[in-house]
């Protein structure tokens, strides 16, 4: 039975530990003015922010341009964060909202809830790029696998196994109730089972 | 039961994600269905290949894309963030400012349609007279008015752009408090005035009301300043203004939470760790207002709590029959868009396990507040429903309705010789 991973949780975690995490005093540094800590913090976190705003906008291009932007924008807010959090869930929040409204822009959507609930697909299962960064064939599978679910389905699982968002969190991200997450992850799952089958 | 519906919420069930109820059933059938074994096997492999598989190599790409950033750091200028209050962020001060401009703007178009109003009433001979007799009456002209709120407030706000920031939070309730007490001072029409000392208690009587939404005071302060009729509805008009003063603080604190909440959403607030904690607490309301397994069995049931719930299912119950209601209209729309393609079978599956998710949904809610509204005509009707959607065999859903109706049935058991 999978159980939640805590620490890579999606909500606003709170250190509990007395001593300062490498993390923090990194972050602090930042705040002090010192921009070759901001270095490492994008070195340490780029790799999971990119793979999370891929599942999100499935668009290469768009993905490089957005996890840029949300690091450039942490940098100029580094003052007003609070340092009792964990930065992970800032920038991923950050960036969030950076591609919904890059997408928002582009595409005109109505409106950022109705986006937050139905996605972004541009429409193409090229990965492009994309390739160059993974191991192995089957991880080239996968990908492709995941790049062609339904972009409503494709939100839940990035959320669900890239994030490790439970439930009623990821039905909280994309206001929509806990009762659809369930069915579209369960839908997603289908789905990648009959594409994926021979790796298993 | 059916063997799809346990299949259905295997993932669910592999997530750790059910309900205690619901955990117990599945969890019983799995252990004696090869079936669902074999599935559970198969989720969970295809859990350990995303894991191996999903991760993105080490390679040249992280390092370059990690110095793009680093360079773009350079020609971005960390922004200087100017503390005005401690006990709130700047950005939700300027907000406020905004709503106080905002707000002056809205007396101003009020008052220049007021005007124009007048200029057009002038033209006509026959309102000319009316209207002169009025204006005979009040020595303070509407123009008088309209130049105090035109420049006094937009002074102040003027002065808070600039960045006075010494007091930035009264400077923009002071532009909001001569806004609302200007239309105080406007003038009366004479033959109003013993309507108006008729309505004095009423008002009296007003002034203790509950808060009023934002956008109410806006489109009361609206008619008051724009309001043409001024004579059909003296009682209103005299009114208007304490309520807004009254109210505006309370309107104000409404939108301060709103914009709290803003910032909370993008963690961009530090200092009020607290506070967001609690209300991030809160705002997950998916998992705040379902009632857990205790309260639906009725142990310890809190009766505001309880009531909470109760107006949560029911607000879901009206919105899920909206939804059904959209999905109707779009079900005939695609189906005319996608007749003369080859994947209508595709689409209508879709548009299929749309309506079910969603009728899922509603039997849930019915199921909560038929449980929460014990021996009512409520209780009655959610049963009802459940009854009837779970006869409704032609159609996939009754599955659910069959199931929550069932699990209420076990409930209600289980309660009676609680009761007892």
């Amino acid at each position: 039975m999978n159980k939640n991973n805590t620490e890579d949780s999606g909500g606003s975690q709170v250190y509990t530990t007395g001593s300062k995490s490498d993390e923090q005093k990194l972050i602090e540094a930042v705040q002090n003015g010192n921009k070759n800590a901001f270095g490492k913090l994008v070195r340490l976190h780029q790799k999971r922010l990119f793979r999370f705003v891929y599942g999100l906008v499935n668009s290469f291009d768009i993905t490089e341009d957005i996890v840029q932007e949300t690091f450039v924008k942490a940098f100029q807010k580094i003052e007003t964060f609070n340092t009792a959090y964990a930065f992970y869930p800032w920038i991923v929040t950050i960036a969030r909202n950076s591609a919904y409204n890059l997408i928002q822009r582009e595409q005109k959507k109505e409106s950022l809830e109705k986006l937050q609930e139905v996605g972004f697909d541009p429409k193409s299962t090229d990965m492009g790029a994309l390739d160059k960064l993974l191991n192995d064939e089957n991880s080239k599978r996968l990908y492709q696998a995941i790049s062609a679910l339904p972009v409503k389905y494709r939100t839940v699982f990035t959320l669900r196994h890239f994030e490790k968002m439970d439930y009623a969190e990821i039905a909280s991200y994309l206001k929509i109730p806990p009762g659809t997450v369930d069915s579209r992850l369960y839908r997603a799952r289908q789905m990648l089972l009959d594409a994926v089958k021979d790796l298993l | 039961m059916e063997h799809q519906f346990y299949i259905d919420r295997l993932s669910a069930y592999f997530d750790n994600e059910l309900k205690n109820e619901e955990y117990v059933i599945i969890h019983e059938h799995v252990q004696s269905c090869d079936e669902c074994q074999k599935r559970l096997q198969e989720l969970e492999k295809l859990e350990n290949l995303i894991s191996a598989k999903t991760e993105l190599s080490d390679n040249d790409y992280w390092e370059q894309s990690a110095q793009k950033i680093e360079a773009a750091l350079d020609t971005a200028p960390k922004t200087e963030i100017v503390k005005i209050d401690k006990s709130s962020s700047s950005s939700l001060w300027w907000k406020l400012t905004g709503v106080a401009a905002s707000l002056v703007l809205v007396a101003l178009f009020a008052f220049e349609q007021k005007d124009k109003d007048h200029e057009l009433l002038l033209e006509d001979s026959y309102n000319y007279s009316i209207e002169k007799k009025v204006e005979d009456s009040t020595p303070t002209s509407v123009d008088t008015f309209r130049q105090d709120v035109s420049e006094e407030p937009t002074a102040d706000y003027l002065e808070v752009q600039k960045g006075d920031k010494q007091d930035i939070s009264l400077a923009s309730k002071q532009a909001v408090d001569n806004l609302v007490s200007k239309p105080q001072a406007a003038p009366q029409p004479v033959r109003l005035k013993k309507e108006l000392s008729e309505t004095k208690s009423l008002q009296s009587s007003n002034s203790a009301a509950s808060p009023v939404p934002i956008k109410e005071n806006l489109r009361m302060l609206e008619f008051d300043n724009g309001g043409v009729e001024t004579a059909s509805v003296p009682a209103i008009k005299q009114i208007v203004p304490d309520k807004i003063e009254k109210n505006l603080d309370k309107s104000i604190e409404v939108l301060s939470e709103d914009v709290v909440d803003e910032l909370k959403k993008d963690n961009l607030v530090g200092e009020e760790s607290e506070e967001i904690k609690a209300k991030d607490k809160f705002a997950t309301s998916t998992s705040v207002a379902i009632p857990s397994y205790e309260t639906q069995a009725g142990i310890s049931i809190d009766t505001k709590k309880n009531d909470h719930e109760i107006e949560y299912w029911r607000r879901k119950t009206t919105e899920y029959s909206i939804q059904l209601n959209e999905q109707r209209t779009k079900k005939s729309v695609r189906y005319l868009k996608s007749a003369t393609t080859d994947t209508t079978d595709k689409k209508s599956a879709i548009i299929h396990a749309d309506r079910d998710l969603v009728y899922r949904q509603l039997f849930e809610a019915y199921y909560n507040i038929a449980l929460m509204t014990p021996d009512s005509t409520e209780e009655k009707q959610a049963v009802q429903f459940l009854t009837k959607h779970a006869q409704s065999v032609e159609n996939s859903y009754n599955i659910d309705a069959l199931y929550y109706l069932e699990l209420y049935k076990i409930e209600k058991n289980r309660q009676k010789p609680a009761k007892e």
